[in-house]
């Protein structure tokens, strides 16, 4: 890749990241600690992620959620699963980039095989989050993100927040109506490290 | 169920900070005992206090001091002098290499307020370190510098830590000295090839191609080369200011054999201990006491297994096993000390402010009594250096206590002056015997 100056860099417009984080999906079946919630694994999974510069919903389902000040809270924070084409239908997203490959990665599940989790989280203006992982089982859901810094010529504060929307592609049938625990973690290692981290304790577990 | 005790509501309130909730403190209502007025306190840490500036028997010249405050001004000058959002858009970015800009900062000025040459020299290797991160995360900001371009700087410095391990000897003149000029040199050989290391395979805490990752490569190279540079320096210096700089290495490792035998020896004194509550067996000791925390934080350095880190001569370190040795002694005669004057019917009671003074008084009285007896008096200061550093890191806690506070919440700095107190009282003779054995 041809690299780029600081000062050329800056002549550019600095986009706001959204497409396809398309990776390869592990999964990894076992049992897990005491500590642990029991699950299945998909590492690094297909996604795909939208980012809004402002505090009001991405993605939603139904109406468009209204985002007076009691409310927003409760919409950013907002999950749902996509767990059949009806839903899917249903779907729609705020006006950011990346919202027209929304319609692509939902029509491109197989709702016979998979399920899409929706989850909605703020971010800070000036960081990235990269997805490690989701874990699931018949009534939890669970994921894992990577904090990492946006380049240095990406105008931000360092105070401010946007919000994302990730759509996950669990490579298994979930029943939504089944799921009562969530769960959600990022740190500041990169994705690599902590999947080696979680595959060397499950498999410490599972000997 | 019982109310539980303070330590266990410490406990909990530790891990409800780890589990990312506020709260208040799971107190129990019951009685904290006597209260301190925070003033008398403040008055009573202001009092005098010794400092024992840590000092290495070598010249250390002007010149090469000077040499390493140029290079940590040439890399922090590499650097525009100001990071506005013109020459760094990202706030989180700029944040952290104005916070790195000020760390060099702030390094530059204790190394102008350093009260000896020794001390000059290690704030200025954190100059050097701290610089390199800001003009390494710039030139990759501004001029596309990436981790790797910085490999083989981390080589060099590496095979340069190599050769000067290989060709460093421990030589002396007083083996008590040569003993200190080669822990000096053995720190910064390790310490330079971990930082090598970590500029190749690091931390890791930033991604691929971020500034900060670039930095923080270049923060190691920098400390793996100041490393080399500093201990070569100590080494030549040292060395040639020896009219006979004999191999004192066997000399090291034999008085290393006999003191970790006899290390072992009086440690297995404290078999009977109870390893989990070295307080246990004291008449009118509560695990809530300053007397408990004193204990326990002793009996940290004498605990079992102590010994088995001496068996075996470390060859790379040497000169740190002996002096490590020459600590744990002072820390066992220390321990020892306190569990005789509780059971003699010193209480360690503090109800008042009054209680306080007095308990610093007799640290603050040990530690010069230790200055002004001691027959190895580089070995003692240099332990001194340390318990004076603690002992005013409880006097900067208690300061910083507003209107009153409970005894019981401040036993932990309470119980600082009684350990530097004990093992102050102590260190001479550790520090006879440590000098006895390197000069057999």
């Amino acid at each position: 890749m041809p690299s780029l100056t600081r000062r050329r860099a800056l002549h550019g417009a600095a986009a706001l990241l959204a497409g396809v984080a398309g990776c390869s999906s592990e999964d990894h079946v076992g049992s897990t600690g005491p500590d642990e919630p029991q699950g299945t694994v998909a590492f690094d999974p297909e996604s795909h992620h939208l980012r809004n510069t402002e505090r009001a919903p991405v993605v939603w389902t139904g109406e468009r959620p209204t985002t007076t000040d009691d409310e927003q809270r409760h919409y950013w924070a907002n999950t749902f699963f996509v767990a059949d084409s009806d839903t899917a239908a249903d779907v729609s997203t705020a006006d950011v980039e990346g919202s027209d490959g929304v319609a692509d990665f939902l029509s491109a599940t197989d709702y016979d095989a998979e399920t899409v989790y929706v989850q909605q989280t703020l971010v800070g203006e000036c960081f990235d989050l990269d997805l490690c992982y989701v874990k699931w089982s018949a009534d939890h859901v669970e994921t894992s993100f990577a904090r990492t810094y946006r380049p240095a010529e990406v105008a931000c504060e360092r105070d401010a927040d946007d919000v994302t929307a990730w759509l996950i592609r669990i490579p298994a049938v979930v029943d939504p109506d089944e799921v009562h625990g969530y769960g959600t973690g990022r740190g500041s290692g990169t994705c690599d490290e902590r999947n080696r981290l979680v595959r060397e304790r499950r498999r410490e577990r599972e000997q | 169920m019982d109310a539980p005790t303070r330590r266990e509501a410490v406990a909990l309130f530790g891990s409800t900070l780890l589990a990312g909730c506020s709260g208040s403190l799971p107190f129990t209502g019951e009685d904290d005992g006597p209260e301190l007025d925070g003033a008398a306190l403040r008055a009573v840490v202001d009092g005098d206090a010794p400092a024992y500036p840590k000092r290495l028997p070598v010249g250390i010249e002007a010149s090469h001091l000077d040499a390493s405050e140029t290079r940590a001004r040439d890399l922090l000058g590499s650097a525009p002098a100001r990071f506005g959002r013109d020459e760094i858009p990202n706030g989180a970015i700029r944040a952290k290499m104005q916070d790195a800009r000020d760390r060099t900062e702030s390094d530059l000025s204790r190394a102008g307020e350093s009260r000896t040459a020794f001390e000059r020299l290690d704030a200025l290797a954190d100059a050097r370190a701290d610089a390199r991160f800001v003009a390494g995360a710039w030139r990759a900001i501004d001029a596309d510098l990436t981790r790797a371009d910085l490999a083989d700087e981390a080589t060099d410095a590496r095979r340069a830590l190599d050769a000067l391990r290989e060709r460093w000897a421990y030589v002396g003149g007083d083996p008590v000295d040569a003993t200190l000029v080669a822990a000096a040199v053995e720190e910064r050989l390790d310490a330079g090839h971990r930082a090598a290391a970590d500029a190749v395979h690091g931390h890791r805490r930033y991604e691929t191609g971020n500034p900060l990752g670039v930095g923080e490569a270049g923060e190691s190279v920098e400390r793996a080369r100041t490393a080399r540079s500093d201990a070569a320096y100590l080494s030549d210096r040292w060395r040639g200011s020896l009219d006979d700089p004999a191999d004192r290495r066997s000399q090291l490792v034999a008085a290393h054999r006999t003191l970790a035998a006899d290390l072992r020896a009086e440690l297995s004194d404290l078999s009977d201990v109870d390893r989990d509550r070295p307080w246990a067996g004291l008449d009118g000791v509560d695990e809530d006491s300053l007397t408990a925390w004193a204990l326990q934080e002793l009996y940290r350095w004498v605990g079992p297994r102590r010994a088995d880190r001496f068996d075996e001569v470390d060859e790379e370190a040497l000169a740190r096993s002996l002096l490590s040795m020459h600590e744990t002694f002072a820390s066992l005669w220390a321990f020892e000390s306190v569990r005789e004057s509780v059971a003699d019917g010193e209480p360690y009671a503090v109800t008042s402010a009054d209680d306080v003074a007095a308990l610093r008084s007799a640290a603050v009285e040990a530690l010069r009594t230790a200055d002004d007896e001691t027959t190895a008096p580089a070995l003692t200061r240099r332990r001194l250096s340390s318990l004076a550093d603690r002992m005013r890191f409880a006097d900067d806690r208690l300061s910083e206590e507003d209107g009153s506070v409970e005894v019981t919440w401040v036993r932990r700095e309470l119980a600082t002056y009684v350990e530097v107190a004990a093992a102050a009282r102590a260190t001479p003779r550790a520090s006879e015997r440590v000098a006895a054995a390197l000069r057999a």
